[in-house]
């Protein structure tokens, strides 16, 4: 393991807030593909999520001295990289519905009763993941792939904890019945 | 009785994603497993949340990585508005590239330190071996030193990340040397074969304090 690797990412944005772009380049190549994978996983389009990661690092740039540390360095990178992915959803729909309505609604690619007659049943669970909707996504994405407690998946989508236990319960909820409806029955909920 | 079992197993329950993932709060972690010992519908609802985890990572670890340009953008950025570093930060840097550690401390600056000193007086050495050959016998200080009788003499401090390469291509560019220095970071620099009015030298200044490489120019006494 190199030097720099041993090093915390809260080490980096120290040396970061004095302007240190190797510590920033660091950074980046810890981080950049798990914040671009969750932007994608919002977004559901790479120039897009593309954006959302340079625009992540342009602000851990610029606002690295407002990083107090409290939480993990990734948990800081997401939920900016979500205010993000949530403004451009926000400004897709913002003529017919607001933030909530939008993220609310699941997406219509992915068809799992299609991906059935064809696939096995990881492939199913997987269309079903990608048919939630992006607060679902979302949620699911930061507990079971991102590994945050419920205390940082709260901070990350500036939830009370409550909020995100019970998000989380009716996304898997829903994701057993986006799986029945595809003619596979979990026997849950 | 009923009621209150009833909402243990629910509150269970909505903990069960968290303790599939092991970042359940370690007060929590024991009343899982206890409620999870006693009841087979949790133990099967474990397992469902078992496999959607499986699902989710497999289906994030499918999506790839931001293409080149992500990262090009977000350098244009930092290197469009830099920051100075602080020395300290500098030192570990220096550190880190020369394996000196990852932590922080006195001894690791120490070494970093030190290693700097070496760095500089390379430097240092290397630009005094660009300086003109001195005509004739003796030694002069830089406060003694005469100024070139044709010419415009001024004091330029370089920029900290300035190369030698660098320095020597621009020094080129303005048909400048090092007649002295450095002496407190400022190198007495020869422009040109002409004498220049007030005017002129104010131009000059301004014009080579434009460049990155330089981080100061200063008149030269007796100009």
């Amino acid at each position: 393991m190199s030097t720099m690797a041993a090093q915390s990412d809260n080490d980096l944005i120290a040396r970061i807030r004095a302007g240190d772009q190797l510590a920033l380049q660091t950074l980046y190549g810890r981080q950049h593909v798990k914040v671009f994978r969750f932007a994608l996983r919002l977004l559901r389009s790479e120039p897009s999520a593309e954006d959302v990661v340079s625009e992540v690092f342009i602000d851990v740039w610029r606002n690295a001295a407002n990083f107090e540390g409290r939480s993990e360095t990734s948990t800081w990178l997401l939920a900016i990289a979500r205010n993000k992915a949530f403004s451009i959803l926000r400004r897709r729909k913002e003529d017919e519905l607001d933030e909530d309505s939008a993220a609310a609604i699941e997406d219509d690619a992915d068809d799992p009763e299609v991906v059935l007659q064809k696939k096995n049943k990881g492939d199913l669970l997987r269309a079903c993941l990608s048919q939630l909707s992006p607060l679902h996504r979302e949620v699911i994405d930061l507990v079971y792939y991102h590994d945050k407690s419920i205390e940082e998946a709260a901070l990350i989508v500036g939830a009370p904890e409550g909020t995100v236990k019970t998000r989380m319960f009716h996304a898997r909820k829903r994701l057993s019945e986006l799986a029945k409806a595809a003619g596979v029955d979990r026997g849950w909920p | 009785m009923t009621t209150d079992r009833q909402e243990e197993i629910e509150a269970i329950e909505a903990m069960l994603p968290w303790y599939a993932a092991g970042t359940l709060d370690p007060r929590d972690v024991e009343r899982v497993e206890d409620a999870l010992a006693r009841s087979p519908a949790l133990r099967a609802s474990l397992r469902l949340v078992q496999e959607d985890r499986d699902e989710t990572v497999a289906l994030n670890e499918s999506l790839g990585a931001p293409g080149a340009a992500a990262w090009a953008r977000v350098l244009a950025v930092a290197t469009a508005e830099p920051r100075k570093p602080s020395l300290k930060t500098r030192l570990a840097s220096l550190a880190d590239l020369l394996g000196l550690g990852a932590e922080p401390n006195r001894a690791r600056l120490a070494w970093a330190g030190a290693a700097a000193a070496i760095v500089i007086v390379l430097q240092a050495a290397t630009i005094l071996s660009l300086l003109p050959v001195a005509k004739g016998p003796g030694y002069q200080t830089a406060s003694e030193a005469p100024v070139a009788a044709e010419g415009a003499n001024v004091l330029v401090a370089f920029a900290p990340d300035a190369r030698l390469d660098q320095v020597g291509a621009w020094l080129q560019e303005h048909h400048a040397s090092i007649v002295d220095g450095p002496r407190g970071g400022l190198y007495r620099l020869r422009v040109g074969d002409k004498s220049l009015s007030k005017d002129q030298m104010s131009a000059l200044e301004a014009e080579l304090a434009a460049s990155p490489l330089v981080r100061t120019v200063l008149p030269a006494a007796g100009e």
